[in-house]
Protein backbone atom coordinates (compact mmCIF):
# COMPACT_ATOMS: atom_id res chain seq x y z
CA UNK A 1 0.00 0.00 0.00
CA UNK A 2 2.88 2.31 1.13
CA UNK A 3 4.57 1.48 -1.79
CA UNK A 4 1.79 1.90 -4.48
CA UNK A 5 1.40 5.58 -2.76
CA UNK A 6 4.51 6.34 -2.97
CA UNK A 7 5.03 4.90 -6.57
CA UNK A 8 1.98 7.30 -7.50
CA UNK A 9 2.81 10.47 -5.20
CA UNK A 10 6.51 9.89 -6.61
CA UNK A 11 6.31 11.01 -10.68
CA UNK A 12 3.12 13.40 -9.03
CA UNK A 13 5.61 15.23 -6.70
CA UNK A 14 8.00 15.17 -8.99
CA UNK A 15 5.52 17.08 -11.41
CA UNK A 16 4.89 20.29 -8.96
CA UNK A 17 8.63 20.37 -7.92
CA UNK A 18 8.81 20.94 -12.03
CA UNK A 19 5.86 23.02 -11.91
CA UNK A 20 7.11 25.03 -8.78
CA UNK A 21 10.73 25.31 -10.67
CA UNK A 22 9.69 26.78 -13.97
CA UNK A 23 7.36 29.56 -11.56
CA UNK A 24 10.31 29.98 -10.07
CA UNK A 25 12.56 30.73 -13.04
CA UNK A 26 9.32 32.85 -14.07
CA UNK A 27 9.80 35.14 -11.49
CA UNK A 28 13.32 36.21 -12.25
CA UNK A 29 14.54 36.59 -16.14
CA UNK A 30 17.59 34.57 -15.59
CA UNK A 31 18.04 34.84 -19.44
CA UNK A 32 18.75 38.69 -18.82
CA UNK A 33 20.57 38.04 -16.05
CA UNK A 34 22.97 36.13 -17.71
CA UNK A 35 23.36 37.73 -20.63
CA UNK A 36 24.60 41.05 -19.55
CA UNK A 37 27.05 39.81 -18.00
CA UNK A 38 27.72 37.94 -20.62
CA UNK A 39 28.56 40.48 -23.23
CA UNK A 40 30.42 42.43 -20.61
CA UNK A 41 32.69 40.03 -20.54
CA UNK A 42 32.81 39.46 -24.43
CA UNK A 43 33.75 42.95 -24.49
CA UNK A 44 36.68 43.02 -22.36
CA UNK A 45 38.18 39.87 -23.53
CA UNK A 46 37.74 42.02 -27.51
CA UNK A 47 39.27 44.78 -25.68
CA UNK A 48 42.39 42.39 -24.44
CA UNK A 49 42.90 40.60 -27.52
CA UNK A 50 42.96 43.84 -29.49
CA UNK A 51 45.82 45.86 -27.22
CA UNK A 52 47.70 43.21 -25.38
CA UNK A 53 50.82 42.97 -27.12
CA UNK A 54 53.60 41.96 -24.70
CA UNK A 55 55.81 39.11 -25.89
CA UNK A 56 58.16 39.19 -23.02
CA UNK A 57 56.86 36.42 -21.00
CA UNK A 58 57.88 33.18 -22.98
CA UNK A 59 55.67 30.41 -23.51
CA UNK A 60 56.64 26.88 -21.88
CA UNK A 61 58.77 29.06 -18.74
CA UNK A 62 56.46 27.76 -16.22
CA UNK A 63 56.71 23.38 -14.95
CA UNK A 64 53.28 21.87 -13.49
CA UNK A 65 54.81 22.45 -9.93
CA UNK A 66 55.00 26.25 -10.61
CA UNK A 67 51.62 26.16 -12.07
CA UNK A 68 49.99 24.96 -9.05
CA UNK A 69 51.91 26.78 -6.48
CA UNK A 70 50.82 29.72 -8.21
CA UNK A 71 47.21 28.36 -7.94
CA UNK A 72 47.54 27.80 -4.17
CA UNK A 73 48.52 31.36 -2.92
CA UNK A 74 45.77 32.88 -4.77
CA UNK A 75 43.84 34.56 -1.94
CA UNK A 76 40.18 34.10 -3.31
CA UNK A 77 37.47 31.12 -3.24
CA UNK A 78 39.10 27.82 -5.20
CA UNK B 1 66.93 12.67 4.53
CA UNK B 2 67.21 10.54 7.89
CA UNK B 3 64.27 8.69 8.87
CA UNK B 4 63.34 10.95 11.90
CA UNK B 5 64.12 13.82 10.10
CA UNK B 6 61.62 12.12 7.20
CA UNK B 7 58.90 10.89 9.33
CA UNK B 8 58.82 14.36 11.24
CA UNK B 9 58.84 16.17 7.74
CA UNK B 10 55.48 14.11 6.83
CA UNK B 11 54.24 15.23 10.18
CA UNK B 12 54.64 18.72 9.75
CA UNK B 13 53.27 18.13 6.40
CA UNK B 14 50.56 16.35 7.37
CA UNK B 15 48.88 18.81 10.23
CA UNK B 16 49.55 21.66 7.90
CA UNK B 17 46.93 19.81 4.97
CA UNK B 18 44.22 19.10 7.33
CA UNK B 19 44.91 23.25 8.45
CA UNK B 20 44.44 23.74 4.80
CA UNK B 21 41.69 21.36 4.58
CA UNK B 22 39.41 22.75 7.31
CA UNK B 23 40.26 26.57 6.32
CA UNK B 24 38.27 26.05 2.73
CA UNK B 25 35.78 23.11 4.53
CA UNK B 26 34.42 26.21 6.24
CA UNK B 27 34.41 28.75 3.48
CA UNK B 28 32.77 25.86 1.34
CA UNK B 29 30.09 25.12 3.71
CA UNK B 30 28.15 27.88 3.50
CA UNK B 31 29.34 30.42 0.91
CA UNK B 32 27.73 28.45 -2.20
CA UNK B 33 24.76 28.08 -0.63
CA UNK B 34 24.33 31.43 1.33
CA UNK B 35 22.24 32.65 -1.37
CA UNK B 36 20.02 29.91 -2.35
CA UNK B 37 19.35 30.37 1.33
CA UNK B 38 18.31 34.34 1.35
CA UNK B 39 16.53 33.51 -1.87
CA UNK B 40 14.29 30.35 0.28
CA UNK B 41 14.32 33.28 3.04
CA UNK B 42 12.71 35.48 0.08
CA UNK B 43 15.20 37.70 0.09
CA UNK B 44 15.51 40.17 -2.82
CA UNK B 45 18.19 40.08 -5.20
CA UNK B 46 19.99 43.38 -4.08
CA UNK B 47 20.26 42.10 -0.54
CA UNK B 48 21.80 38.83 -1.98
CA UNK B 49 23.67 41.08 -3.73
CA UNK B 50 24.71 43.02 -0.38
CA UNK B 51 25.76 39.81 1.47
CA UNK B 52 28.14 38.82 -1.14
CA UNK B 53 29.81 41.72 -1.22
CA UNK B 54 30.84 41.74 1.99
CA UNK B 55 33.91 39.15 1.20
CA UNK B 56 35.36 41.83 -1.28
CA UNK B 57 34.97 44.39 1.37
CA UNK B 58 37.10 42.45 3.96
CA UNK B 59 39.68 41.85 1.13
CA UNK B 60 40.50 45.19 0.89
CA UNK B 61 40.98 45.62 4.76
CA UNK B 62 42.93 42.81 5.10
CA UNK B 63 46.14 43.75 4.23
CA UNK B 64 45.83 46.65 6.79
CA UNK B 65 45.24 44.35 9.32
CA UNK B 66 47.88 42.07 8.50
CA UNK B 67 49.85 44.54 7.71
CA UNK B 68 49.42 46.11 10.90
CA UNK B 69 49.09 43.64 13.40
CA UNK B 70 49.12 40.19 12.56
CA UNK B 71 52.45 40.16 10.96
CA UNK B 72 54.51 42.29 13.41
CA UNK B 73 53.38 41.33 16.75
CA UNK B 74 51.89 37.95 17.27
CA UNK B 75 52.63 34.52 15.87
CA UNK B 76 50.90 33.38 13.21
CA UNK B 77 49.10 30.35 14.62
CA UNK B 78 47.99 32.23 17.78
CA UNK B 79 46.54 34.94 15.32
CA UNK B 80 44.85 32.10 13.02
CA UNK B 81 43.09 30.39 15.90
CA UNK B 82 41.73 33.88 17.40
CA UNK B 83 40.30 34.98 14.29
CA UNK B 84 38.94 31.67 13.24
CA UNK B 85 37.51 31.29 17.57
CA UNK B 86 35.84 35.14 16.81
CA UNK B 87 34.74 34.41 13.33
CA UNK B 88 33.65 30.92 14.39
CA UNK B 89 31.49 32.56 16.66
CA UNK B 90 29.99 34.94 14.44
CA UNK B 91 28.94 32.16 11.84
CA UNK B 92 27.07 30.29 14.67
CA UNK B 93 25.14 33.50 15.66
CA UNK B 94 23.95 34.20 12.14
CA UNK B 95 20.97 31.83 12.03
CA UNK B 96 19.95 33.98 15.43
CA UNK B 97 20.78 37.37 13.83
CA UNK B 98 18.12 36.50 10.85
CA UNK B 99 15.69 35.68 12.99
CA UNK B 100 16.01 39.34 15.00
CA UNK B 101 16.47 41.41 11.88
CA UNK B 102 18.31 40.67 7.83
CA UNK B 103 20.74 43.97 8.91
CA UNK B 104 22.32 41.95 12.17
CA UNK B 105 22.39 38.71 9.22
CA UNK B 106 24.67 40.61 7.07
CA UNK B 107 26.41 42.17 10.24
CA UNK B 108 27.45 38.77 11.39
CA UNK B 109 28.86 37.81 7.88
CA UNK B 110 31.22 40.62 7.95
CA UNK B 111 32.01 39.79 11.09
CA UNK B 112 32.77 36.90 10.07
CA UNK B 113 34.56 37.78 6.89
CA UNK B 114 36.58 40.11 8.31
CA UNK B 115 38.08 37.78 10.68
CA UNK B 116 38.32 34.91 8.14
CA UNK B 117 40.01 37.15 4.94
CA UNK B 118 43.58 37.72 6.75
CA UNK B 119 43.76 34.07 7.36
CA UNK B 120 44.09 32.83 3.80
CA UNK B 121 46.95 34.83 3.61
CA UNK B 122 48.28 33.61 7.33
CA UNK B 123 47.48 30.21 6.52
CA UNK B 124 49.79 30.59 3.38
CA UNK B 125 52.51 31.68 5.85
CA UNK B 126 52.01 29.21 8.18
CA UNK B 127 52.99 26.35 5.06
CA UNK B 128 55.65 28.52 3.89
CA UNK B 129 57.59 28.70 7.18
CA UNK B 130 57.39 25.20 8.23
CA UNK B 131 58.01 23.63 4.68
CA UNK B 132 61.84 22.66 3.57
CA UNK B 133 60.95 22.49 -0.20
CA UNK B 134 58.36 25.54 -1.09
CA UNK B 135 57.48 24.91 -4.45
CA UNK B 136 57.25 21.30 -4.76
CA UNK B 137 55.82 21.24 -1.47
CA UNK B 138 53.56 23.21 -0.95
CA UNK B 139 50.94 22.66 -4.05
CA UNK B 140 50.33 18.96 -2.07
CA UNK B 141 49.46 21.13 0.77
CA UNK B 142 47.13 23.53 -0.95
CA UNK B 143 45.31 20.99 -2.51
CA UNK B 144 44.07 19.77 0.43
CA UNK B 145 42.12 23.45 0.40
CA UNK B 146 40.38 22.66 -2.54
CA UNK B 147 39.53 19.10 -1.35
CA UNK B 148 38.08 20.48 1.97
CA UNK B 149 35.72 22.86 -0.22
CA UNK B 150 34.68 20.16 -2.34
CA UNK B 151 33.63 18.03 0.63
CA UNK B 152 31.97 20.89 2.48
CA UNK B 153 29.58 21.15 -0.64
CA UNK B 154 28.80 17.38 -0.80
CA UNK B 155 28.29 17.19 2.91
CA UNK B 156 26.09 20.55 2.90
CA UNK B 157 23.88 18.50 0.02
CA UNK B 158 24.10 15.44 1.31
CA UNK B 159 22.95 16.66 4.78
CA UNK B 160 20.06 18.71 2.69
CA UNK B 161 21.47 21.90 4.20
CA UNK B 162 21.65 23.58 0.97
CA UNK B 163 18.48 25.92 1.47
CA UNK B 164 19.02 25.41 5.09
CA UNK B 165 20.49 27.27 8.21
CA UNK B 166 22.12 24.84 9.40
CA UNK B 167 24.98 25.11 6.87
CA UNK B 168 26.39 28.19 9.16
CA UNK B 169 26.46 25.75 11.80
CA UNK B 170 28.37 23.38 10.19
CA UNK B 171 30.53 26.07 8.85
CA UNK B 172 30.81 27.58 12.22
CA UNK B 173 31.52 24.63 14.14
CA UNK B 174 34.66 23.96 11.39
CA UNK B 175 35.72 27.35 12.24
CA UNK B 176 35.88 26.88 16.12
CA UNK B 177 37.63 23.52 15.18
CA UNK B 178 40.09 24.83 12.93
CA UNK B 179 40.42 27.92 15.85
CA UNK B 180 41.33 25.17 18.32
CA UNK B 181 43.55 22.99 16.27
CA UNK B 182 45.53 26.19 15.34
CA UNK B 183 46.83 26.32 18.73
CA UNK B 184 48.65 23.04 18.12
CA UNK B 185 50.36 23.70 14.70
CA UNK B 186 54.18 24.86 14.48
CA UNK B 187 55.21 28.30 16.38
CA UNK B 188 55.71 30.56 13.56
CA UNK B 189 57.11 34.25 14.38
CA UNK B 190 55.58 37.10 12.83
CA UNK B 191 57.31 37.78 9.86
CA UNK B 192 57.42 41.71 9.75
CA UNK B 193 58.51 41.88 13.71
CA UNK B 194 60.05 45.10 13.92
CA UNK B 195 59.50 46.54 10.46
CA UNK B 196 57.20 49.50 9.90
CA UNK B 197 54.07 49.64 9.18
CA UNK B 198 53.52 51.15 5.14
CA UNK B 199 50.58 51.46 3.49
CA UNK B 200 52.25 51.36 0.12
CA UNK B 201 53.21 47.98 0.93
CA UNK B 202 49.75 46.77 2.55
CA UNK B 203 48.31 47.86 -0.71
CA UNK B 204 51.20 47.38 -3.39
CA UNK B 205 51.23 50.36 -4.35
CA UNK B 206 54.96 50.42 -5.40
CA UNK B 207 53.43 47.85 -8.67
CA UNK B 208 51.76 51.03 -9.92
CA UNK B 209 55.37 51.72 -11.33
CA UNK B 210 54.48 48.58 -13.93
CA UNK B 211 51.52 50.50 -15.24
CA UNK B 212 53.44 52.66 -17.39
CA UNK B 213 53.80 49.69 -19.51
CA UNK B 214 51.05 49.71 -21.96
CA UNK B 215 50.09 45.58 -21.91
CA UNK B 216 50.83 45.64 -18.31
CA UNK B 217 48.05 48.38 -18.04
CA UNK B 218 45.57 46.40 -20.23
CA UNK B 219 46.05 43.20 -18.40
CA UNK B 220 45.12 45.11 -15.09
CA UNK B 221 41.72 46.62 -16.49
CA UNK B 222 40.61 44.00 -18.20
CA UNK B 223 41.60 41.84 -15.48
CA UNK B 224 39.61 44.63 -13.08
CA UNK B 225 36.65 45.08 -15.69
CA UNK B 226 36.26 40.87 -16.44
CA UNK B 227 35.63 40.42 -12.45
CA UNK B 228 32.81 42.85 -12.26
CA UNK B 229 30.26 40.39 -13.85
CA UNK B 230 32.44 37.33 -11.63
CA UNK B 231 30.52 39.22 -8.37
CA UNK B 232 27.48 38.37 -10.33
CA UNK B 233 28.27 34.57 -10.06
CA UNK B 234 29.09 34.60 -7.10
CA UNK B 235 26.02 35.74 -6.35
CA UNK B 236 23.61 34.33 -7.92
CA UNK B 237 24.95 30.73 -9.09
CA UNK B 238 23.91 29.06 -6.44
CA UNK B 239 20.30 30.34 -6.72
CA UNK B 240 20.35 29.89 -10.42
CA UNK B 241 21.59 26.54 -10.16
CA UNK B 242 18.42 25.65 -7.39
CA UNK B 243 15.96 26.74 -9.78
CA UNK B 244 16.96 24.97 -12.92
CA UNK B 245 15.83 22.11 -10.73
CA UNK B 246 19.17 20.47 -9.69
CA UNK B 247 18.56 19.84 -6.00
CA UNK B 248 21.67 19.23 -4.18
CA UNK B 249 23.01 22.94 -5.36
CA UNK B 250 26.75 22.88 -3.15
CA UNK B 251 27.71 19.46 -4.53
CA UNK B 252 26.43 20.27 -8.33
CA UNK B 253 28.61 23.27 -8.01
CA UNK B 254 31.71 21.55 -6.89
CA UNK B 255 32.25 19.99 -10.02
CA UNK B 256 33.81 23.33 -10.94
CA UNK B 257 36.65 23.13 -8.07
CA UNK B 258 36.97 19.46 -9.57
CA UNK B 259 37.43 20.55 -13.20
CA UNK B 260 39.74 23.14 -11.61
CA UNK B 261 42.22 20.28 -10.18
CA UNK B 262 41.93 18.60 -13.56
CA UNK B 263 42.92 21.78 -15.90
CA UNK B 264 46.01 22.57 -12.89
CA UNK B 265 47.24 19.44 -14.30
CA UNK B 266 46.73 20.46 -17.87
CA UNK B 267 47.60 23.96 -17.38
CA UNK B 268 51.47 23.81 -18.18
CA UNK B 269 51.09 21.90 -20.91
CA UNK B 270 48.51 24.52 -22.75
CA UNK B 271 50.94 27.39 -21.28
CA UNK B 272 54.03 25.86 -23.20
CA UNK B 273 51.89 26.14 -26.36
CA UNK B 274 50.11 29.52 -26.40
CA UNK B 275 51.49 31.57 -24.53
CA UNK B 276 50.18 34.50 -21.82
CA UNK B 277 48.18 36.11 -24.66
CA UNK B 278 46.12 33.20 -26.19
CA UNK B 279 46.17 31.31 -22.14
CA UNK B 280 44.36 34.66 -20.96
CA UNK B 281 41.72 34.71 -23.42
CA UNK B 282 40.99 31.31 -23.13
CA UNK B 283 40.11 32.18 -19.76
CA UNK B 284 38.03 35.15 -20.47
CA UNK B 285 36.31 33.12 -23.22
CA UNK B 286 35.09 30.68 -20.67
CA UNK B 287 33.73 33.22 -18.32
CA UNK B 288 31.76 34.37 -21.69
CA UNK B 289 30.79 31.16 -22.56
CA UNK B 290 29.84 30.03 -19.22
CA UNK B 291 27.69 33.23 -19.08
CA UNK B 292 26.25 32.50 -22.24
CA UNK B 293 24.75 28.77 -21.43
CA UNK B 294 23.56 30.15 -18.47
CA UNK B 295 21.83 32.68 -20.08
CA UNK B 296 20.99 30.05 -22.94
CA UNK B 297 19.69 27.17 -20.73
CA UNK B 298 17.29 29.88 -18.57
CA UNK B 299 14.05 29.12 -20.40
CA UNK B 300 13.89 25.93 -20.63
CA UNK B 301 15.78 24.67 -17.90
CA UNK B 302 18.53 22.88 -20.03
CA UNK B 303 20.14 20.99 -16.80
CA UNK B 304 23.45 19.93 -19.12
CA UNK B 305 23.87 23.36 -20.28
CA UNK B 306 24.16 24.74 -16.73
CA UNK B 307 26.16 22.02 -15.69
CA UNK B 308 28.37 22.62 -18.44
CA UNK B 309 28.67 26.25 -17.05
CA UNK B 310 30.00 25.30 -13.64
CA UNK B 311 32.54 22.79 -15.37
CA UNK B 312 34.22 25.40 -17.22
CA UNK B 313 34.78 27.07 -14.17
CA UNK B 314 38.52 25.00 -14.21
CA UNK B 315 39.29 27.24 -17.22
CA UNK B 316 37.65 30.26 -15.93
CA UNK B 317 39.90 30.02 -12.96
CA UNK B 318 43.24 28.35 -13.83
CA UNK B 319 43.43 29.88 -17.32
CA UNK B 320 43.00 33.07 -16.25
CA UNK B 321 43.45 33.64 -12.46
CA UNK B 322 46.15 31.51 -12.51
CA UNK B 323 48.02 33.26 -15.69
CA UNK B 324 47.50 35.93 -14.42
CA UNK B 325 49.52 35.45 -11.20
CA UNK B 326 52.59 33.95 -12.90
CA UNK B 327 52.58 37.02 -15.27
CA UNK B 328 52.76 38.99 -12.77
CA UNK B 329 54.76 37.09 -10.86
CA UNK B 330 57.52 37.30 -14.37
CA UNK B 331 56.78 41.06 -15.20
CA UNK B 332 57.86 42.36 -11.73
CA UNK B 333 61.01 42.26 -10.54
CA UNK B 334 62.26 40.60 -7.08
CA UNK B 335 61.81 43.91 -5.14
CA UNK B 336 58.20 44.48 -6.45
CA UNK B 337 56.79 41.11 -7.25
CA UNK B 338 55.10 41.00 -3.74
CA UNK B 339 53.47 44.65 -4.05
CA UNK B 340 52.47 43.57 -7.37
CA UNK B 341 50.46 40.18 -6.82
CA UNK B 342 49.32 42.18 -3.46
CA UNK B 343 47.63 44.82 -6.20
CA UNK B 344 46.41 42.27 -8.62
CA UNK B 345 44.45 40.90 -5.65
CA UNK B 346 43.28 44.23 -4.60
CA UNK B 347 42.11 45.22 -8.10
CA UNK B 348 40.20 41.84 -9.01
CA UNK B 349 38.71 40.07 -5.75
CA UNK B 350 38.83 43.18 -3.60
CA UNK B 351 37.52 46.65 -5.85
CA UNK B 352 35.97 44.56 -8.80
CA UNK B 353 33.75 42.33 -6.69
CA UNK B 354 33.12 45.17 -3.86
CA UNK B 355 31.13 47.34 -6.66
CA UNK B 356 28.15 46.29 -4.98
CA UNK B 357 26.13 49.93 -5.36
CA UNK B 358 26.89 49.37 -9.23
CA UNK B 359 25.28 45.88 -9.51
CA UNK B 360 22.59 47.01 -7.21
CA UNK B 361 21.82 49.11 -10.16
CA UNK B 362 22.49 46.43 -12.88
CA UNK B 363 20.18 43.96 -10.70
CA UNK B 364 17.69 46.42 -10.17
CA UNK B 365 17.25 46.63 -13.60
CA UNK B 366 16.72 42.84 -14.16
CA UNK B 367 15.65 41.36 -11.29
CA UNK B 368 13.77 44.31 -9.96
CA UNK B 369 10.92 44.74 -12.57
CA UNK B 370 9.63 41.11 -11.37
CA UNK B 371 10.56 41.60 -8.03
CA UNK B 372 9.94 44.37 -5.39
CA UNK B 373 13.07 45.34 -3.83
CA UNK B 374 13.80 45.08 -0.55
CA UNK B 375 15.79 47.37 1.07
CA UNK B 376 16.24 48.07 4.02
CA UNK B 377 15.59 44.42 4.05
CA UNK B 378 12.63 42.72 6.27
CA UNK B 379 12.18 40.34 8.61
CA UNK B 380 11.85 37.03 7.24
CA UNK B 381 9.93 35.98 10.59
Amino acid sequence: MKDQAAATAGPAAEELLKQASVLQMQAINWQQVWLAPCLFAGAVMAIFFLFFHDRSVKAGEITEEQAAAAGGELDGAP
Amino acid sequence: MSEPALAQHTAIGARLSIMMFLEFFLWGAWYVTMGPYLASLKMAGSYIGWAYSLGPIAAIVSPFFLGMVADRFFATERVLATMHLIGGVALLAAPFAMRQHPSLFLAAVLLHMLCYMPTLGLTNTLAFHNMTNQEKQFPLIRVWGTIGWIAANWVISKAQFDTDANMFYVAGGSAILLGVYSFTLPHTPPPARGKAFNIRDALGLDALSLLKEGSFFVFVLCSFLICIPLAAYYSFAGQFVGEVGFREIASTMSFGQMSEIFFMLVMPLCFARLGVKYMLLIGMLAWVVRYGLFSAAADDLVRWMVLGGIILHGICYDFFFVTGFIYVDKKANKNIRGAAQGFLVLVTQGLACSSAPRRRVCWSTTIAPRIPLNWPPRSPH
